[in-house]
């Protein structure tokens, strides 16, 4: 189906009934840049500069976070009170859903992107990720120009559709970042480097006579190949030209940070620190950050069950007692950060948090039945307006729309000074609800 | 007449048979399907490419309920369906088709208020359109035919770097940054499906980078070396905790030289001989219950793990072996290991102390001595002597040594390069090493980027050698190293594989790998392409080592085995699990039984059937068997099999987990398994939106009435008659495959189900009932024939590297057909089949 010769028309926008939405985020031509992104501002409703994801790979439980009604936060679960000093800085959204995703395993996969590989009839580069789509709509001058980091499940895809590695290891990310190198290092670095650019110069000009010895089929394989050459001689062009500026200092030392009772941190609290510096160092603008799944024990008071089992609660009391002391745990952690990026002043000595947007949640809406109907998502800082709970039309009763995850990257967009219309699923924006 | 295709006359069988009466009749009779058995004909594709007419209109369909909203006057949704062309070879249809499908199963069109289908009507356009898609999903494919470029996979990747430089890439993982590789039909060497992306290309040369590194060795033999590492005897030194630790090992890992000061390291790439004399004391006569002093398994003989780790990049780490400590007495335990360069050696007890020295002084030995409590009065060497300990009196290592030098993969290239080497030296030698690498001759007008960039190296620098490793890193970075790529046919008559081409598939099809010297041999002299020859080779592969590449990699895929371990069970619960290794036990035994079918060219029946299996001792405790062997426990014995349900794939505990989620068994996935895997009838996947079944058990339902409620959804009917019967019949197997006649009580605490007994007898249309294990072994029995033909199908996949297209039917029929033969004979038949060798 790949070799259709009609524009790929995602099914999915038609279940939606939009008249003739184009599910490809990737061209250029939906969307353009507009370079006050880049320019230093110094009004208060600058344009947000950054975006971080923190997901939790299997979700929290609704009820440990949204509250019976819409409107005030005041009311936030007790599971969630870390987050009560922060509610003008927060916006909770309910009801949303990746439509067409529907349930099994993948919808933790999808978060960023709202596609999983069936819905895309081959074509691949519509799973690009959200903010692999800010990357390319940005082009951030910074050493990293995004950085995943965490643990679990792919949710960082590039324009191919190809999942982005991300590091999982604290002290590696924080070496990657802050640690330079000798300069013996940093010359063998170089050497290898070009070396590598002159063997794919070569292996490039040797590939045009490979060409002609090849089939219709193999061509578009081929290109595919040369593609992948192509792109790395850029990547590995820009890695040459940061190799001699000095890596910034990191302003303070995550890892000499002690935990209660003088323990060693949990990584978490650890990796959440480092996405701050990097913030604040302006090593990346765009980052990921994900607490994964799995089976094992989970360090908190009171919890004695296997992660994952506990994750298929089927309503079980103790089940869902443990889940809300895990939720409790990752909403302080939360809360640190948020706290942490209010402290950090940006380039304008305003709070990092007003042109940072982030965004807390995860595709996996209920673990319990896989899920990713109404899932819960936190917004907070980069400027928009907060401080309230939207409850949006969860679908699932007769006549009711769900309304697509992929409307708030839009409005994401928007607050980034992106003038993009639509991202993937999207049918519109929450603009009317978040400025 | 058109004739039906078997396949699909199969799947018809299986819907028959599964259909429960009272709904879906109409559609199984007027299937649209016309698999064509004379493909090149070209009148009988252009009726394939027409959905069939008799008993079912789509039109009709659409007229009725679609096209006042999508049609001439409105086009909601910019969608209109009355000049939709009913022409299946046109992808737009395809994608309409689809359309209006999901949205029938969906259940939001027509929308409410709008008149509506009746069930039969609804059920009979939705198996109308399943079939079409399937048939429009074959046309579009039939271009497709030919063999598509394919990018060597992670595994085969390593698999060839290994064979071609003769390198041990056991815990060198050259591929550890390599993204996943994307899989079609469960497959992950399947061409169109694998990507080459900017990320695995930076990883490609990073890679070849590193083993450039490692292949060019241009220097002496380093030098071998003994290094003894006992600790101090002289006794003036007082016995610190430290030191302590070097006589009696605890949880943590202890290099082997801790003593020395600075860590001792491997001086460079080679094998090692390591001695460590160790005593195993007082583990059974201990003054202290051990049970208190937290060991891991005090019952048991004490067992040390030897590690070899370096922090390179990639970084390194290696488990050397594991060796039994012998009791009360000291012995010199021999371990033989290629180890890395730099890298230190470690040991540790690996089922010794769980808890810590100092936890013991606190916790433990106040039990006994109420004074213990004054560390100041008590010194902790006053202890020894009295609890089990494990002593470490003496280590050595010898090394590097080497049977041949240089290394063979760097004698195999660069063997004849003299002391003042010039261009052409660096010339033949990488062009040696590149025919290999390319699996294909290397004519004279081949352009040579690997010497262009080696070239320009050696006349700037002047450095052979530097110059041979970019070359060398050329090589593996060029499309014809990283694709098995074959050039275009000659004609549209002759699609015939190259003698070369050919060798490069069977290689990669049962060695996952490149060709070695006898087939390139057999290549070159164009024997290859002679059937007898072609059989000979197989033979022989067959019987090399390298085919168990082949065989776990098979059933990785086709049985999902490589998603053991994806869903483990909890550590608490299932303690055995982890305990037994039960994990890679499984593995093993479903293994076993796939090497055995295929050695003995037993027939492939035996997977549904077989009344023995292979088991070491771990899974034969799981199980409840009898091993009948006085052979070491670890050893994996063929084990009649006592119980009827245990028999065949189904009875195995490695198929039972992977379809279950670590908590509890999933009937759903099961019965999926059994129609992807067994009768190679796939269900489409579950329209979007519909949550996976997971049970809110609070309502104390059982997970059968649970699937009972879900079916009775219209759109989850059509498939879930067919899934879940199967899923269900299994239900007597717990999430690790344990025999079970009730649920589990320890559910029921926390208000699950109670401890009902188990009712696996299953309905499955027709009042035919499949009852339990059992029943459903016999079943599947019955369908050996289907059986037969999904095996052959994913066999054939796995082999071609490519989806099949209908065009393969004729040959996939044949090889399936043939019944009198086995496993081996079927492998040679898809050699001999002319998929295999044409493009």
């Amino acid at each position: 189906m790949r070799q259709s010769k009609h524009p790929v028309v995602s099914r999915r926008s038609f279940l939606h009934g939009v008249a003739g939405t184009l599910a490809i985020p990737t061209f250029a031509s939906l969307s353009q840049v507009s370079h006050a992104a880049s320019e230093v501002a110094d009004s208060s409703n600058a344009p947000a500069r950054r975006f971080v994801c923190v997901s939790p790979e299997y979700g929290i439980y609704r009820k440990s976070l949204v509250p019976q009604t819409a409107g005030s936060l005041d009311q936030l679960p007790e599971p969630a009170k870390a987050l009560k000093p922060f509610i003008n800085d927060i916006s909770l959204l309910s009801g949303l859903d990746h439509p067409g995703v529907g349930g099994g395993h993948a919808c933790s996969a999808t978060l960023l992107n709202g596609m999983k590989e069936s819905m895309t009839d081959g074509d691949r580069r519509m799973m690009m990720s959200f903010d692999q789509f800010l990357v390319q709509e940005l082009q951030p001058n910074t050493r990293f120009q995004s950085l995943g980091a965490g643990n679990g499940g792919p949710i960082s895809y590039n324009s191919k559709g190809v999942p982005i590695p991300k590091e999982g290891n604290p002290q590696r990310l924080f070496a990657n970042i802050f640690q330079d190198s000798s300069p013996k290092a940093k010359e063998s670095r170089r050497r290898s480097l070009q070396a590598n650019s002159s063997i794919l110069d070569a292996v490039l000009e040797e590939s045009k006579s490979l060409r002609n010895e090849l089939g219709n089929q193999d061509k578009r394989k081929f290109e595919e190949y040369l593609n992948a050459v192509r792109e790395t001689e850029i990547k590995l062009g820009r890695r040459q030209s940061w190799l001699d500026k000095p890596r910034p200092k990191a302003p303070f030392d995550p890892f000499a940070i002690e935990g209660d009772d003088g323990e060693t941190r949990h990584s978490n609290e650890v990796f959440y620190d480092i996405v701050a510096l990097a913030l604040q160092t302006d090593a990346t603008r765009i980052m990921t950050f994900q607490m994964p799944g799995g089976n094992g024990f989970l360090p908190i008071d009171g919890v004695t069950m296997a992660y994952h089992n506990m994750t298929h609660h089927g309503h079980r009391p103790e089940h869902i007692r443990q889940l809300r002391l895990v939720d409790a745990w990752r909403f302080q952690q939360f809360a640190a950060f948020l706290k942490r990026l209010k402290t950090i002043r940006d380039e304008n000595d305003r709070p990092l948090l007003d042109t940072t947007i982030v965004m807390f949640g995860s595709g996996m809406a209920d673990a319990s039945v896989h899920s990713s109907r109404n899932t819960p998502i936190i917004l907070a800082g980069g400027g928009f307006k907060h401080g309230r709970h939207h409850a949006l039309p969860a679908g699932g009763k007769p006549g009711e729309k769900d309304t697509p995850l992929c409307d708030l990257f839009v409005s994401i967009s928007h607050q980034m000074k992106i003038e993009s219309e639509r991202f993937s699923t999207s049918q519109g924006d929450l603009d009317h609800l978040l400025s | 007449m058109i004739q039906l295709s078997r396949r699909i006359f199969n799947h018809l069988l299986v819907l028959l048979v599964l259909t429960i009466a009272s709904l879906v009749i109409a559609p199984l009779l007027t299937p649209p399907l016309i698999g064509g058995e004379h493909s090149g004909d070209e009148e009988q594709q252009k009726i394939a490419a027409q959905p069939a007419a008799d008993g079912f209109q789509l039109e009709g369909f659409l007229n009725t309920y679609c096209v006042q909203c999508h049609g001439e006057s409105k086009q909601k949704a910019d969608r209109r369906f009355d000049q939709l062309k009913m022409d299946l070879s046109d992808a737009a249809t395809g994608e309409s088709l689809q359309e209006i499908l999901d949205q029938l199963n969906l259940g939001d069109m027509p929308p409410q208020g709008e008149p509506q289908p009746s069930d039969k009507e609804l059920a009979t356009a939705v198996n109308w359109l399943t079939a079409s898609l399937k048939r429009a999903r074959e046309l579009a494919r039939q271009n497709a035919g030919q063999i598509v470029m394919r990018r060597l996979n992670k595994q085969e990747y390593r698999n060839t770097v290994s064979d071609l430089f003769d390198l041990e890439l056991d815990g060198f993982d050259i591929t550890m940054g390599f993204p996943d590789d994307e899989r079609a039909d469960g497959f992950d060497n399947i061409g169109e499906a694998l990507i080459m992306s900017g990320y695995r290309m930076e990883q490609v040369l990073w890679s070849a980078e590193k083993i450039s590194e490692r292949v060019i060795q241009p220097g002496p033999m380093p030098t071998a070396k003994t290094v003894v590492n006992a600790p101090p005897t002289d006794g003036r030194q007082p016995l610190g905790p430290n030191l302590l630790a070097r006589f009696l090992i605890d949880r943590d890992s202890h290099d082997i030289s801790s003593h020395t000061g600075r860590p001792w390291v491997t001086p460079a790439n080679g094998e090692y001989v390591l001695k460590i004399d160790a005593a195993m004391m007082r583990r059974l006569k201990s003054r202290y219950d051990n049970d208190q002093l937290r060991y891991y398994k005090w019952r048991e003989p004490a067992r040390l793990r030897v590690v070899a780790s370096a922090n390179s990049d990639p970084p390194y780490y290696r488990v050397l072996g594991e060796l039994e400590v012998p009791d009360d007495e000291t012995k010199t335990l021999t371990l033989r290991a290629n180890i890395q360069k730099n890298a230190r050696i470690t040991i540790s007890w690996i089922n010794g102390l769980h808890s810590s020295h100092k936890k013991i002084y606190r916790k433990v030995l106040p039990n006994y001595t109420e004074d213990a409590i004054y560390p100041e009065r008590n010194p902790r060497q006053m202890y020894i002597g009295s609890g089990p300990e494990l002593h470490i009196s003496q280590t050595s290592v010898e090394g590097p040594l080497y049977e041949t030098w240089p290394p063979k993969g760097f004698a195999r290239y660069f063997h004849d390069v003299p002391k003042q080497p010039d261009l052409s030296d660096l010339k033949r030698c990488l062009d040696r090493l590149a025919a290999k690498a390319f699996r294909q001759p290397i004519e004279d007008d081949h352009p040579r980027a690997y010497f262009k960039v080696a070239r320009t190296s050696f006349e700037e620098d002047g450095d052979f050698w530097d110059a041979a490793r970019l070359g060398v890193r050329t090589i593996l970075c060029s499309p014809r190293f990283l694709y098995l790529e074959e050039s275009k046919a000659p004609a549209e008559s002759n699609r015939s594989t190259s003698a070369y081409e050919l060798a490069s598939r069977l290689s990669y099809f049962l060695w996952r790998s490149m060709p070695d010297d006898e087939l390139f041999a057999a290549a070159e002299d164009g024997s290859l392409l002679k059937d007898e020859a072609l059989i000979n080779q197989v033979e022989r592969m067959l019987r090399d080592p390298k085919a168990r590449r082949f065989e776990s990699d098979f059933i990785d895929r086709w049985l999902w085995l490589d998603q053991l371990g994806k869903m483990p069970p909890d550590p608490q619960k299932d303690k055995a699990y982890y305990d037994l290794n039960l994990e890679s036990a499984m593995r093993r035994e479903t293994q076993a039984l796939f090497h055995h079918v295929l050695s003995t060219n037993s027939d492939v029946s035996e997977f549904l059937n077989a009344d023995y299996t292979f088991i070491n001792k771990s899974l034969a405790d799981f199980y409840g068997l009898e091993r009948e062997s006085d052979q070491p426990p670890e050893k994996f014995i063929r084990t009649s099999l006592t119980s009827d349900y245990r028999r065949g794939l189904l009875g195995h505990a490695s198929i039972l987990t992977v379809t279950s989620n670590g908590v509890e068994t999933q009937p759903v996935r099961r019965g999926v398994w059994v129609l992807d895997n067994l009768l190679g009838t796939p269900t489409p996947p579950p329209p979007p939106d519909v949550p996976e079944i997971a049970p809110d058990t609070r309502a104390a339902k059982t997970i059968r009435q649970l699937m009972e409620l879900h079916r009775a959804d219209r759109t989850c009917f059509t498939c879930h008659k067919k899934i879940d019967p199967l899923g269900l019949s299994m239900e007597n197997f717990d999430y690790l495959g344990r025999w079970r006649t009730r649920y589990d009580k320890a559910a029921a605490h926390n208000g699950g189900p109670e401890a009902s007994p188990i009712n696996a007898k299953v309905e499955i249309g027709n009042g035919d009932y499949i009852d339990g294990a059992v029943g459903l072994r016999q079943y599947l029995e019955k369908n050996t024939d289907q059986f037969r033909h999904c095996l052959a199908e994913k066999l054939m996949i796995f082999a071609l590297g490519r989806q099949l297209s209908f065009t393969d039917n004729d040959d996939l029929q044949a090889i399936a057909k043939n019944k009198s033969k086995g496993l081996r004979d079927m492998i040679k038949a898809i050699v001999l089949s002319e998929p295999f060798r044409t493009k």
